[in-house]
């Protein structure tokens, strides 16, 4: 069934059904002809809006949506260009390394990605860069803030797969730190070639340097805030999404005084949609964890690979081949709500990390919506900058090669990701 | 579309909602440091969720702000988009209604059921996906009489999430 299932759904959703709906519909039929009860459909859906964990999702969407508003962006923007702006490709470097410091404040790519494009974009374009090639660097460069805790993906990884989201969190350091080296050694490369010149004359004094950070100090210290909070138990995950809320408030109300009551509502009613169209999705898709569990899909799919390979390297290496050809064509989000309840229990049982699988997944989950011909950040730069996809395509490949790069080299060293948690909250 | 007053308060509704729920989190968490745990905002905090999950719900699909994947359907011509455009509001709606039908039930069967520590019924909580159901399935029917009188262009277009 769940094979007809699953055909059902693809149709309903490449026919242009809104996913959430495509998901239900198509998940709904199991309750309806299947062996269990309908009337347990509804209780999933209701079960599911009442766990505590997963109220970490919406907080960091609205803490993202306040952090944006309060002043840090701007801030940030100033330390990114003191700090990479005398390097050759100036504006190039200066995107990733915001990327990289928003990476702390925000846990979105997309978000990034827009705000990226609206600010550095038309400078980029002024400077002479391809328009296909800003759009690039704006859109892959991303990833990074998806990657740098906190993560929204990796929060929903971890509520889905019940992997412990402090880890996660910590696990995501290392990784996006070495992101921000390779795609910034990219731009270095190409500025050479085509003579991307430096924004800043000459280097920075260390005093410019050292007020940029200072101002800074808010947005730099709220990841350490965060890990800390989390690995001392003074809140859980979704405790420190509200803190994240209460701080970006005071920080914006308080500090730098740029928050006003009027853009505090304009945060508060992206996050109401954005939770909207979210849970939406995941409450129908908890209706399809009751039938992959009666139906034994993980088990059969455990079984099925295994037969194939034992090595974990190797098959890890397979699943993610597959995540990044799905991610091309699915939005991330129903990547990992559909697919973590099935993956995590085949990879546990051959011995794989589940915090090392979940930043490996979510790295190439994200990196989908980096990816033609459907994705999310991709459309909103590209949209943005009214850049045309092939142009887009063509500067973004070899920077979604290098990713995917230091994707295989952290499949082959598990210990890249996983020494700093284990640093942190003891093996596990 | 979303001009009338009744958007207006489902909008102010749910943004109360939201707020509610950093807030109930937030007061959770610092009482449990302080060694005062305030049980019931937790209790609170997840009752004030699903509201805004169901309000959010349907204030995207007022919206439009649902994922929607255009890359197959994008190539077809208007008025076939127009025709998938009607099944699936109509099949949107048949699943809704499906939802409301269930969901009431068992907020009948909750009656009894205690909140938490709130002292509330726990219908409350399932009482909301009915009631988000049938805002959605009102906005659904909307959306087909409207495109079905020729008032508003019914089609496919792409939507793609905005949050990962």
């Amino acid at each position: 069934m769940t094979l007809t299932l699953t055909i059902l759904f693809l149709f309903l959703m490449f026919m242009g059904m809104p996913v959430a709906f495509a998901i239900g519909i198509a998940a709904v039929m199991f309750y309806i002809f299947g062996p269990v009860p309908t009337s347990i459909a509804i209780q999933k859906i209701t079960t599911v809006t009442q766990s505590f964990p997963l109220l970490a999702v919406p907080l960091f969407v609205f803490a993202g949506h306040l952090m944006n508003e309060s002043g840090i962006t701007a801030r940030l923007i100033k330390l990114s260009t003191a700090l990479t702006g005398w390097m050759r490709g100036g504006l190039a470097m200066v995107a990733i390394m915001l990327s990289a410091l928003m990476g702390g404040v925000s846990g979105s790519a997309v978000a990034d990605a827009a705000m990226e494009a609206r600010i550095l974009g038309p400078a980029m374009l002024k400077e002479g860069y391809t328009k296909g090639y800003a759009c690039a660097v704006i859109a892959v460069g991303s990833l990074i803030t998806a990657t740098i805790p906190p993560s929204i993906g990796l929060i929903l990884y971890g509520f889905m797969g019940n992997v412990s989201i402090g880890r996660l969190f910590v696990g995501g350091v290392v990784p996006g730190v070495l992101m921000t080296i390779i795609l910034m050694s990219m731009a270095y490369w190409v500025a050479g070639k085509r003579g991307y010149k430096p924004t800043l004359n000459e280097f920075p004094s260390v005093k410019t340097i050292g007020i940029s950070i200072w101002e800074c100090k808010w947005a730099l210290m709220f990841p350490i805030l965060l890990i800390v909070g989390i690995r001392y138990g003074f809140f859980t995950p979704s405790e420190a999404g509200a803190f994240a809320v209460a701080y970006a408030i005071f920080v914006g109300l308080f500090v730098y005084r740029e928050l006003t009551i009027e853009n505090l509502f304009k945060g508060l009613k992206q996050a109401v949609t954005d939770t909207g169209m979210i849970m939406l999705i995941i409450m129908f898709s908890s209706m399809i964890g009751y039938m992959i569990t009666l139906e034994g899909v993980p088990q059969a799919l455990a079984v099925t690979l295994i037969g194939i390979t034992t090595n974990p390297s190797l098959l890890m290496l397979m699943i993610i081949a597959f995540v990044i050809t799905l991610g091309m064509f699915l939005e991330s989000t129903v990547i990992v709500l559909l697919l973590t309840p099935i993956l995590v229990p085949v990879i546990l049982k051959v011995g794989i990390d589940p915090v090392h699988f979940g930043l490996i997944m979510m790295t190439c989950v994200t990196l989908g919506g980096m990816t033609p011909p459907v994705g999310t950040a991709m459309f909103a730069v590209c949209g943005i900058l009214k850049c045309p996809m092939d142009e887009y395509t063509f500067e973004a490949v070899p920077l979604i090669g290098a990713v995917i790069a230091l994707v295989v080299v952290m499949i082959v060293w598990p210990g890249i990701i996983l020494f700093l948690p284990n640093l942190v909250f003891g093996p596990g | 579309m979303a001009s009338n007053r009744f958007v207006k308060l489902e909008e102010h509704l749910a943004m109360a909602f939201f707020a509610g729920t950093s807030l109930f989190v937030l007061v959770g968490a610092v009482t449990r440091t302080l060694n005062h745990p305030v049980i019931w905002a937790v209790d609170l905090a997840q009752l004030s969720f699903v509201w805004a999950c169901v309000l959010g719900a349907d204030l995207a699909l007022k919206n439009n702000a649902h994922i929607e994947i255009d890359i197959v359907v994008r190539h077809f011509p208007p008025s076939i988009r127009k025709i998938i455009a009607i099944v699936w509001l109509f099949a949107i709606s048949a699943f809704l209604i499906m939802l409301i039908w269930y969901g009431t039930k068992l907020s009948l069967i909750n009656m009894e059921r205690e909140l938490g520590d709130v002292g509330i019924s726990y219908s409350w909580v399932t009482g909301a996906i009915p009631a988000g159901c049938a805002l959605m399935l009102a906005t659904t029917l909307r959306r087909l009489y409207l495109g079905l009188t020729g008032r508003e262009t019914l089609s496919l277009e792409g939507h793609d999430g905005t949050v990962i």
